[in-house]
C-alpha cells in the first residue's frame, strides 16, 4: 500500500523530531556562571518539603550572588520539578547532566527517585547532594561523588527506638511504613535495628499513603498488644488520618516516629487537637528550643533572614529543617567549590571527603573517603509533636 | 466485625450510586462513559472546598455538589456525546469520555492537590462514634434514596417513561414525536446530579481525592456488570456485594490485593453469566 | 517503505549530529517506547480493541528482566527473550476472557490488569523489592553504553517497523481493519475474527515485554511507581493521534509526544490533561488522526478528478476473470430443508424449502416481513434454523459458523452496503480472498516471499474484477468516497473475489437507476454462466422475472409459489399478496 502522500509524514516526523531535539538541547552559550541543578519535586508527593528545601535553596543563592558570587561567578540555579516521578527524574537528571552540563546536582527530595538518578548522575561524575534519607543512595564505590547532607534514615530510626524503649520505657512495638520507596525500605530498617536491641515488633504494616480509613489496621495493632506505635511515612495526610483513627477509636497509645508526624500541615487534618498529644518524633538539636526558650544562634540568624521573604506574611508554618538543610547544599556547594579552587568534579570530590565539621545551619557536617553520610549523631533530638512554633519544637521530656 | 460489615455496605453503596448512574446515561444513549465515576468525584471535592475553603454552611456545599455534577453531566454530553454519537463508529465515544476524564482528573489535581483532602462533617457527631459515624450511614442511605427514587421517576412520571421508551427503541420513540435528543441531555444532568450528590454523601468516607474519579468508574462498572446493565436492582446489589468482598479481603488478608479482588468478581461473573445477575439478555444484532 | 528508510537513516546518525547525550537518551526512550506501541498499534489501530492497560505489560517486561538478569544472572539477551515470551502469555491469559467483550467491558478490564498488576509489584516484595523497586542492569558491551544502547533500541524499533508493517500491507492487516470498521463484513468473508484478535493481542503482548525489558535497562532503575496508569494512557493517546491504521502516524506520535513536554515546559506540568485535550479535539475534529490531515493536504494539491463516471461493467473481462479464480465449479444445490425460524414467539420462517442451484438466478420475493432477509441470513450462516435442514452438497451446514460457510463457497451482499471505508476499493476487494489465502499472522509479519507473492496475484485478481463489473475508474479510491451504485457493484465483485459456489445478494438494486440496473442484470448472467449459483432477494419485480430462471415467493413466513418467473408472475395468489392488480 505505497501511498506518495504517506511519504510526506513521514518526512515531516523525522524533521520535526530532530528540531525538538535540536530545541530541546538548548544553545550552549559560553559562560562563566556556575550552574547548580536543582531536582525538586515541586509538585505531587512530597511537595512541602521539597517547596519549603527550595526557600532555603533559593536564599543561599541569592545571598550568594548578591555577594558576588564564588570566586566572582554568579551561581545559576536550574530548578527542574520532577514531579515525584521517578521517569521524570531520570529524563530530567540526563539532561541537567548532559545538556546542561551543571557543576553540581542537589536532590532528588524523593527517595524513589533518588534511587533512580544517583547511578545516573553518579555515571555522569557529577558531583550529587543527597538529600534523601534511605541507605542504599550511598556508596562510595558506586557513587563517589554522591554526598549525603541530610541525616540518614538509620539516624532517625534509632532515635525515635531509644526514646521509645529506653525513656517511654515500652517493649511492644507496632513498626507502620507506606508503599513507597522510603518507606518500605524504612520499616525493613525498623525492623532490623528494633530486633538488634533485642525488641522483636508485634505488628508491622505497610500502608497505601492514600489509603483513607485506618482503623483496621489499628485494631490489629491493638489486638496484637501494642504499647507504642512507631510509624515511618513522610506522608503526612496519612499521618493525619493515622492520629485520627488513633484518637477516634480512643486509644491512648504512643507515637514516635518519623519528623513528619508533627509537621504544622498536620493540625488542620485532626479532628481534634487532642488527637496530637502523645505523639513525638526524631529532630534536630538545631531546630528545638533550648530550656531558656531560644534557638540555636545559627538557626535564629536563618530564621530571621528568611521571615521577610514568607507569603504567609512573617509566620513560620513549615519545618524549619527543611530550609535549613536546603540553605546548607548551597553553602556546602560554596565551600567546596572554594576549597577546588574551580569545578573540577574530581577536586570538589576530594575536597568533601576531606571536609571535617563544616558549620552549616542544619548540621555541622563531616565526610570522609570512607564515610558519605556527614550527619552527626550529636545533632539527633527527639521533639514533641504539638509545641510547633516558627518552624521549630521543644524538646521531649526524658 | 461489624465495622468490616458497615464499611462494605458504605463503600458499597457509592459504587451503587456509580452504577446507577451509568444506567441512566445508558438508557438514553447507549453509552457507557468513562466520566461517570468522576461525577461522584467533582461532588466531594467541590462539596468540600465550598465548606471548608469557602466557608459555606452544608446546604450550600450540598447545592454545589448537585450542581457542580448536573454541570458536569451535561458537558460529557456536549463535547463527548452529542458529536460523536452521529458518526457511525462506535469506539468514538469510548474515546471521547476517556479524553475528558482524564482532562478532568487531571485539572482537578492540579488544582486542588493531589492529596486526600479531609472532607468536612456535616451533622455535629462524635467522632468516636464508631459503626454509627454518619461516614457510613449518609451513603448507604442515598444510595437506597437514589433507587427508589429511579424508580418511582421511571414508573409513576411521563418523564421517566419517555426515558424508558428510548431506552427500549430510540428510533421507534422519535418516530413517535420524543425529543430523543433533550432526553439524552436530561438523562445526563440527571445521572451527574445523582452522582455529584453520592460524591457529597460519601465524602467524609473517601476524602475529598482527586484520583478517586478513575477508581470508582472501574468499581462502578465492575458493580454494574455485577448486577446487570440496565437494571437499578442490580446495580445495588452488584456494588454492596463488591463493597462487602473489598472490606473482608482487606480485613482478612490485607489490603494490598484491593484491586485484583474486586477483578476477580468481575471476570468471576463475566464467565459464568456474562449478562450480569439481573441484566437482560442481548440479541445478536446483523 | 521509503518513509521508514528515511527515518532509520536519520535515527541511525543521530549520535553523530548531536553532541549532547541527553537527546540520545531522549530518543533511545522514544525507540523503547515504539517497540511497544508498535505492537499494540496493530490491536488498537488496525483490529480497533481499544486496550488502555498496556503499562501493565511493560511493568512485567522490565521486571522480568530485571530480576532475571539482575537479581539471578541471567544473560541479559536470554531475559528480553523470556521477558517477550512471557508477556506474550500474559497478553494470551487477558486476552482470551476480555476480547470477547463488548468495547467498554474490555478498556475496563485492561484497566484493571494494569492496576493488578501494579498491585503485585508492589506486593510481592521479596521478589520485586516493592516499594524500594529494583537496579536494573545494563546489556554487555558493546551495547553498555548511552550511544550503543540506543543502536540496540533503534535495531528493535526497526524489528518492530518492519514486522507490523508486514502484517499491516497485506491480507492480515486488511482482515484486521474489517475486524475494527466492520466485524460483520470480516466474517463474511471468512476472517477468524476472535482468533485474529488474540494473536495480534498476545503479539503486542511480546512487543510490550521486549519494550519493558529495553526500557527498564535505559532507566537502570524501576519501581512500582515508575509504571504509572497515565503511561498506558499515553501510549494509546500516541496511536490515536498519530492516526490509526497507519504505521508512519503512530511513530510521529510517540516521537512528538516525548519530545514535546521536553521542549515546552509548561506543558510538561500540564502532563496529562493536555494528552486527554489533544486526544479529545483529535476524535471531535479529526478522528483519523493527524496523519490524515497531512493525507487531506495531499489530496488538496493533488489534481482532483470528481467527474461523475458511470459504472460501465465490462462482461467479457468479467468473466475471464471469474473463470481466472474459480476453483471447480460446484454441481450440488445450496439448500433450505423445511426450515422453521422463530424468534421467541414470532415465526418468522414457517417450513420453508428453496433449493439453489449452481449456474442459475434465482429470484425471492415477497411483501417485507415476509422473512426474505431471515431466509438469506440462515443459507449465509447468521442464524440458526429452529428445525429443518439447511444443506449444501448433501452435509448438513446447521451449526457451520458464517466463517465456515465463507470457506465452502457461500457468499452474500448486505441491504445496505457494508464497506471498509478507510481502505481502497481495490483493498476492499482483495479482502473477500481471504479464505483462499487463509494467512497466519507470523508468516505476513515475516514477510516471507510466498505470502507476499500470493498477494500480489490476488490483488491483480482483484483489479480485473473490478474492471469486469465496471469500476475501473475508482480501484484506488477510497472507498467510503464511492457512490451508492458503485458501493453495489463493489460488494458484488468482493463477494465474486470469495470463489464462491453460490452468492447471495440482498436488495441489491436497491437506490439505482434504470441503467444501472440493466448493467446489474448482466454482471448477474455473467455470473451465472460462469457456474455460480445466483439468489437474487429483490422488490424489483420486473428485474426478478426479467432476470431470473426461477422465483420463490414468500408471504408472513410461508412459501405460497415457487417455479418459473411467468409462472409465478400470473400466480393469483402472489399478485393478491404481493403484485397487485
Amino acid at each position: 500500500m505505497f501511498r506518495p502522500s504517506k511519504l510526506l509524514p513521514g518526512l515531516l516526523a523525522s524533521l520535526f523530531a530532530g528540531l525538538a531535539l535540536a530545541c530541546a538541547s538548548g544553545v550552549a552559550l559560553a559562560q562563566n556562571t556556575i550552574k547548580v541543578g536543582w531536582l525538586s519535586s515541586l509538585t505531587g508527593p512530597l511537595s512541602s518539603a521539597a517547596i519549603a528545601e527550595n526557600q532555603g535553596v533559593q536564599l543561599a543563592v541569592d545571598e550568594i550572588n548578591a555577594a558576588g558570587g564564588i570566586g566572582g561567578r554568579k551561581i545559576e540555579l536550574l530548578t527542574r520539578d520532577t514531579s515525584g516521578d521517578p521517569t521524570k527524574a531520570v529524563n530530567l537528571a540526563q539532561q541537567l547532566a548532559f545538556s546542561e552540563k551543571v557543576h553540581f546536582i542537589i536532590g532528588p527530595v524523593n527517595s524513589g527517585e533518588g534511587l533512580a538518578t544517583t547511578p545516573i548522575i553518579a555515571r555522569a561524575g557529577v558531583p550529587n547532594l543527597i538529600i534523601g534519607a534511605v541507605d542504599e543512595l550511598i556508596d562510595p564505590v558506586k557513587y563517589p561523588r554522591a554526598f549525603r547532607v541530610i541525616n540518614t534514615n538509620k539516624q532517625w530510626i534509632s532515635t525515635g527506638n531509644d526514646y521509645a524503649l529506653k525513656v517511654l520505657k515500652k517493649s511492644k512495638v507496632a513498626v507502620i511504613g507506606d508503599t513507597t520507596g522510603y518507606g518500605t525500605s524504612s520499616a525493613k530498617t525498623a525492623q532490623e535495628l528494633l530486633e538488634a536491641a533485642g525488641v522483636k515488633p508485634v505488628y508491622t504494616v505497610l500502608l497505601d499513603p492514600n489509603k483513607t480509613d485506618l482503623t483496621d489496621e489499628l485494631a490489629k495493632a491493638r489486638a496484637a498488644g501494642a504499647d507504642v506505635l512507631m510509624p515511618w511515612s513522610a506522608a503526612t495526610g496519612l499521618l493525619g488520618r493515622l492520629l485520627n483513627a488513633r484518637g477516634d477509636m480512643g486509644w491512648n497509645v504512643p507515637i514516635v516516629g518519623h519528623p513528619a508526624v508533627m509537621a504544622p500541615q498536620i493540625r488542620k487534618l485532626l479532628n481534634k487537637p487532642e488527637y496530637w498529644e502523645q505523639t513525638y518524633a526524631s529532630g534536630y538539636a538545631s531546630t528545638t528550643y533550648g530550656s531558656d526558650g531560644k534557638l540555636p544562634p545559627a538557626t535564629q540568624q536563618l530564621v530571621d533572614k528568611v521571615r521577610p521573604k514568607l507569603a504567609s506574611g512573617g509566620e513560620i508554618d513549615i519545618l524549619f529543617w527543611w530550609v535549613a538543610m536546603g540553605y546548607d547544599t548551597v553553602k556546602i556547594i560554596e565551600h567546596a567549590i572554594k576549597s577546588a579552587n574551580g569545578t573540577d568534579p574530581a577536586a570538589i570530590q576530594k575536597v568533601l571527603e576531606s571536609t571535617g565539621e563544616f558549620r552549616g545551619v542544619y548540621a555541622t557536617y563531616s565526610w570522609s573517603a570512607t564515610q558519605r553520610n556527614g550527619f552527626p549523631d550529636s545533632n539527633m533530638a527527639v521533639n514533641v509533636a504539638n509545641t510547633f512554633k516558627d518552624g521549630s519544637f521543644k524538646l521531649a521530656p526524658r | 466485625m461489624w465495622m468490616v460489615i458497615v464499611s462494605g455496605l458504605a463503600i458499597g453503596a457509592l459504587f451503587a450510586a456509580t452504577a446507577l448512574s451509568y444506567n441512566v446515561m445508558y438508557s438514553t444513549s447507549k453509552v457507557l462513559s468513562v466520566t461517570t465515576g468522576h461525577i461522584a468525584m467533582l461532588g466531594g471535592v467541590f462539596g468540600a472546598y465550598a465548606i471548608t475553603a469557602l466557608g459555606q454552611p452544608w446546604w450550600l456545599g450540598l447545592i454545589a455538589a448537585i450542581v457542580v455534577g448536573g454541570l458536569f453531566g451535561w458537558l460529557t454530553d456536549v463535547i463527548a456525546i452529542r458529536r460523536v454519537l452521529a458518526r457511525s463508529d462506535e469506539h468514538l465515544w469510548l474515546l471521547s469520555t476517556l479524553a475528558l476524564a482524564t482532562m478532568v482528573q487531571q485539572a482537578v489535581g492540579l488544582w486542588w492537590g493531589t492529596e486526600p483532602k479531609p472532607f468536612p462533617r456535616l451533622i455535629p457527631q462524635d467522632f468516636s462514634a464508631g459503626i454509627a459515624d454518619q461516614k457510613f450511614w449518609l451513603p448507604i442511605a442515598l444510595a437506597g434514596v437514589m433507587a427508589l427514587g429511579l424508580e418511582f421517576f421511571y414508573r409513576r412520571t411521563m418523564y421517566g417513561k419517555l426515558f424508558l421508551a428510548m431506552s427500549e427503541d430510540a428510533f421507534a420513540a422519535r418516530a413517535r414525536g420524543v425529543s430523543t435528543d433533550r432526553i439524552r441531555v436530561a438523562s445526563y444532568v440527571i445521572a451527574g446530579a445523582l452522582g455529584g450528590l453520592a460524591g457529597f454523601a460519601a465524602g467524609q468516607l473517601t476524602f475529598a481525592y482527586f484520583a478517586l474519579g478513575l477508581t470508582l468508574t472501574l468499581n462502578g462498572f465492575i458493580a454494574l456488570a455485577v448486577g446487570g446493565l440496565g437494571s437499578n436492582l442490580g446495580a445495588l446489589i452488584g456494588g454492596l456485594t463488591l463493597g462487602l468482598l473489598n472490606t473482608f479481603a482487606s480485613y482478612l488478608f490485607g489490603g494490598e490485593y484491593q484491586q485484583t479482588i474486586a477483578v476477580g468478581l468481575l471476570m468471576v461473573v463475566l464467565l459464568v453469566r456474562p449478562e450480569g445477575l439481573l441484566g437482560a439478555q442481548q440479541i445478536r444484532p446483523v | 517503505m521509503l518513509a521508514l528508510g528515511a527515518a532509520a537513516l536519520l535515527a541511525a546518525g543521530l549520535p553523530f549530529w548531536s553532541t549532547d547525550q541527553y537527546q540520545v537518551h531522549l530518543a533511545s526512550l522514544i525507540c523503547c517506547y515504539w517497540v511497544l506501541i508498535a505492537g499494540l498499534n496493530l490491536v488498537v489501530g488496525y483490529s480497533g480493541q481499544l486496550s488502555i492497560g498496556h503499562v501493565g505489560l511493560l511493568s512485567i517486561g522490565a521486571y522480568t528482566f530485571a530480576i532475571l538478569s539482575g537479581k539471578w544472572g541471567l544473560p541479559p539477551f536470554v531475559s528480553v527473550g523470556v521477558a517477550g515470551a512471557l508477556c506474550g502469555f500474559c497478553g494470551l491469559l487477558l486476552g482470551l476472557p476480555s476480547l470477547r467483550l463488548p468495547g467498554f467491558y474490555f478498556a475496563m478490564a485492561t484497566m484493571a490488569f494494569a492496576l493488578i498488576v501494579g498491585e503485585f509489584a508492589l506486593a510481592q516484595g521479596d521478589l520485586t523489592g516493592g516499594g524500594v523497586g529494583l537496579p536494573v542492569p545494563s546489556f554487555p558491551a558493546p551495547f553498555d553504553t548511552p550511544v550503543g544502547f540506543y543502536y540496540l533500541a533503534v535495531l528493535g524499533a526497526v524489528v518492530v517497523s518492519v514486522l507490523t508493517w508486514n502484517v499491516a500491507r497485506q491480507m492480515y492487516g486488511r482482515g484486521l481493519i474489517a475486524i475494527r470498521d466492520n466485524p460483520v463484513t470480516a466474517q463474511a468473508v471468512g476472517v477468524p475474527v476472535f482468533r485474529a484478535k488474540l494473536t495480534t493481542f498476545v503479539f503486542s503482548g511480546m512487543t510490550a515485554g521486549v519494550g519493558g525489558a529495553l526500557f527498564g535497562s535505559l532507566q537502570s532503575y524501576i519501581t512500582p511507581d515508575t509504571f504509572h496508569f497515565e503511561l498506558s494512557l499515553f501510549f494509546f493517546v500516541c496511536i490515536i493521534i498519530g492516526g490509526r491504521g497507519s504505521i508512519v502516524g503512530p511513530f510521529l506520535g510517540v516521537a512528538v509526544l516525548t519530545a514535546l513536554p521536553e521542549v515546552v515546559a509548561p506543558l510538561a506540568k500540564l502532563g496529562n490533561f493536555f494528552y486527554g485535550l489533544l486526544l479529545l479535539l483529535v476524535v471531535l475534529v479529526v478522528p483519523e488522526g493527524i496523519g490524515r490531515v497531512f493525507e487531506l493536504i495531499a489530496q488538496r494539491l493533488r489534481p482532483r478528478n470528481s467527474a461523475s463516471v458511470p459504472v460501465a461493467p465490462d462482461l467479457p473481462r468479467l468473466a475471464k476473470a471469474i473463470a481466472a479464480i474459480r476453483a471447480v465449479p460446484g454441481e450440488h444445490p445450496l439448500s433450505a430443508r423445511v426450515v422453521t425460524k422463530q424468534f421467541g414467539a414470532v415465526v418468522a420462517l414457517d417450513q420453508v424449502s428453496l433449493e439453489l442451484r449452481p449456474g442459475e438466478i434465482h429470484g425471492l420475493i415477497g411483501p417485507n416481513g415476509s422473512g426474505k432477509t431471515t431466509l438469506l441470513n440462515l443459507l449465509s450462516g447468521y442464524y440458526q434454523p429452529s428445525s429443518g435442514a439447511i444443506q449444501l452438497r448433501g452435509e448438513e451446514l446447521g451449526q457451520a459458523s458464517v466463517r465456515r460457510r465463507a470457506q465452502l463457497g457461500v457468499a452474500r451482499t448486505f441491504q445496505k452496503p457494508r464497506l471498509l471505508g478507510t481502505l481502497s476499493v481495490l483493498n476492499n476487494v482483495v479482502l473477500g480472498a481471504w479464505t483462499h489465502v487463509e494467512p497466519g499472522f507470523l508468516s505476513t509479519a515475516l514477510g516471507l516471499p510466498r505470502v507476499a507473492r500470493l498477494d500480489r496475484v490476488l490483488t491483480d485478481q482483484a483489479a480485473e474484477l473490478l474492471h469486469g463489473v465496471g469500476l475501473s475508474h475508482a480501484i484506488e479510491r477510497r472507498a467510503n468516497l464511492l457512490e451508492h451504485a458503485e458501493q453495489r457493484f463493489l460488494e458484488i465483485a468482493r463477494g465474486l473475489a470469495m470463489r464462491p459456489s453460490f452468492i447471495l445478494l440482498d436488495e441489491p438494486a436497491g437506490g439505482l437507476s434504470n441503467d444501472e440496473i440493466e448493467h446489474l442484470g448482466d454482471i448477474i448472467r455473467t455470473i451465472r454462466e460462469a457456474g455460480i449459483g445466483v439468489l437474487l432477494v429483490e422488490h424489483h419485480t420486473d428485474f426478478v422475472f426479467r432476470v431470473c430462471d426461477r422465483v420463490t415467493t414468500l408471504d408472513v413466513g410461508r412459501m405460497i409459489r415457487h417455479g418459473h418467473p411467468e409462472d409465478v408472475r400470473t400466480d393469483p395468489e402472489v399478485i393478491r399478496v404481493y403484485l397487485g392488480a
